[in-house]
């Protein structure tokens, strides 16, 4: 059971008194004091882990008394004040106050600073370090920046190659924030443009053709947790605008709905694209951006971050009952390669070592297993003599070409998805689309 | 004469920043508890009763402070 805060109230206003013992009540045991010495005297009889302390009481800025005393008692204090002077702020900060409310505020305020204080005592660094598996020290600054956004409302905006973590830190986000909030997980890229509207803001029953009965969106649905979107840089321009709105306004219309919808959700998104060189492009809307950017976090891909690359190895290792052993030069050749799939790909790799019948993993093991993921990627079989018969930049269309059908195919005829998956412009995909379709003509004229 | 009108402001402003405070809370609190805390609600309404006419004399003072 989680211990009840020990909570100092210095306020002589009785009404603001009663109305903030009434609240602190349901998180802490309160002791009141209506002036600076009673203040004073009650820290000489009692423990306290936090204080709220208004700064006038029996006569003006008695209250930062208070403060010094708290400071020598480690306490954590709370000014609550009506004075908005610059140099009163910054005397109470000096004096070692840990939060500044002016008031007048809401009960708002004074949840937040409550929460805030709670998860002061929580090594979530620690926690994320572990989490990520991660000795990078530019890993763990960034992780810093997490740290400092986890308990907050700003959006947070996830960014790296796939296969770094990305979903995995939304995730681990949702757990650490309480795993009873909701958590709605969108890939903006799985979706076809057309739906991904109503997805998002839901729709009224009869809004479109087979919108057969009222559907809330996925924006709804977040309210009080978090809504994560990812692949972010899919988002259509037109919906980019509209979820710019509903972000900053947190109400927005459902799809044939006249009623508006209020939603409060934390969002973050992610992306594996560089949202700058879309913004230039006109496939991204800078405000949009701004919107997202509250706090950014890059996550290295693996090949950056070579020296975790072993604790990563022996986490994975140890996930499975079924053990292996890696050899040493089984490990620096893993340690050598360029994992452009990043953790996903040494999760895979791993995976597939573990099924083989060897219990000792060779080099020459990993060796085979990593060229087929390099030859399997980057290197069709091929023929040099046909290549020269038709020239390289034939045989590099004819190649594209195939890969682009072939991802087509697999995603159904999902554009979007297969922009994504071959990490693809729109410009680049048209260009190709354009010599399939110069060839489909051509083939029909030739028959 | 100035100075002390600058320093009668900085007062009343902190003053009725508190007043307003003090009802926020007040009404933040009476909204919640109402149905389920009468008691609690019989004890601050007229605590609150008070605050609002003290708040209108705050602001006639604030606006007309040579009076």
């Amino acid at each position: 059971m989680k211990q009840k805060i020990r909570i100092l109230l210095v306020e002589d206003d009785l009404l603001s008194r009663l109305s903030l013992k009434s609240r602190l009540e349901s998180v802490g045991m309160v002791n009141e004091a209506q002036s600076a010495q009673e203040a004073l005297d009650a820290l000489k009889s009692s423990d306290y882990d936090m204080a709220f302390v208004d700064l006038d009481l029996e006569s003006q800025l008695a209250g930062l008394k208070v403060l010094e005393a708290l400071k020598s008692k480690s306490i954590h204090s709370v000014v609550l004040s009506g004075r908005e002077d610059d140099a009163v702020i910054e005397e109470a900060y000096r004096l070692g106050c840990n939060d500044y409310l002016s008031k007048p505020f809401s009960k708002d305020s004074i949840e937040a600073v409550i929460k805030k204080y709670q998860h002061s005592n929580v090594d979530l660094l620690g926690k994320l370090k572990e989490a990520l598996l991660t000795n990078d020290d530019e890993l763990k600054s960034q992780l810093k920046t997490i740290e400092q956004a986890v308990f907050g409302n700003h959006p947070i905006l996830l960014t790296g190659e796939s296969g770094t973590g990305k979903t995995f830190l939304a995730k681990y986000i949702h757990e650490l924030i309480g795993v009873n909030r909701p958590f709605i997980h969108l890939n903006c890229a799985e979706i076809s443009e057309n739906l991904l509207e109503s997805e998002l803001f839901g729709h009224e029953k009869g809004a479109f053709t087979g919108a057969v009965k009222t559907k809330k969106g996925l924006m709804e649905l977040a309210s009080g947790g978090i809504l994560f979107l990812d692949e972010i840089a899919t988002l259509p321009v037109n919906l980019q605008k509209k979820l710019l709105k509903a972000i900053e306004e947190k109400t927005f219309y459902p799809v044939g709905s006249e009623k508006s919808v209020t939603s409060d959700f934390r969002l973050i998104s992610a992306t594996c694209e560089d949202l700058k060189s879309k913004i230039k492009a006109g496939e991204f809307r800078e405000d949009f951006l701004y919107r997202l950017e509250g706090f950014n976090v890059y996550l290295k891909s693996l090949r950056e971050r070579k020296s975790d690359i072993d604790n990563l190895i022996n986490f994975f290792l140890k996930k499975n009952k079924r053990r292996i052993v890696l050899s040493k030069d089984a490990r620096a050749a893993m340690a050598s390669y360029s994992w452009p799939g990043n953790i996903r790909e040494l999760q895979k790799v791993i995976e597939v070592l573990r099924s083989s019948d060897k219990g000792i993993i060779e080099e020459s093991d990993v060796l085979s297993l990593l060229q087929n993921a390099i030859s399997s990627t980057t290197l069709e079989e091929f023929n040099l003599d046909h290549i020269k018969a038709i020239g390289l930049p034939a045989y590099l269309e004819k190649i594209e070409t195939q890969i682009l059908e072939k991802t087509l195919n697999e995603n159904q005829g999902k554009v979007r998805k297969t922009l994504v998956d071959l990490k693809l412009s729109n410009n680049s995909f048209y260009r190709i689309m354009t010599n399939v379709k110069a060839k489909g003509v051509n083939h029909d004229k030739a028959q | 004469m100035t100075k002390l009108n600058d320093q009668l402001t900085i007062d009343l402003t902190h003053d009725i920043n508190s007043t307003l405070s003090a009802l926020m809370s007040a009404l933040e609190l009476m909204n919640e508890e109402w149905r389920t805390n009468p008691e609690l609600v019989d004890k601050i309404l007229p605590l609150t009763s008070q605050k609002f006419d003290l708040l209108k004399e705050q602001l006639i003072l604030y606006r007309n402070p040579k009076n």
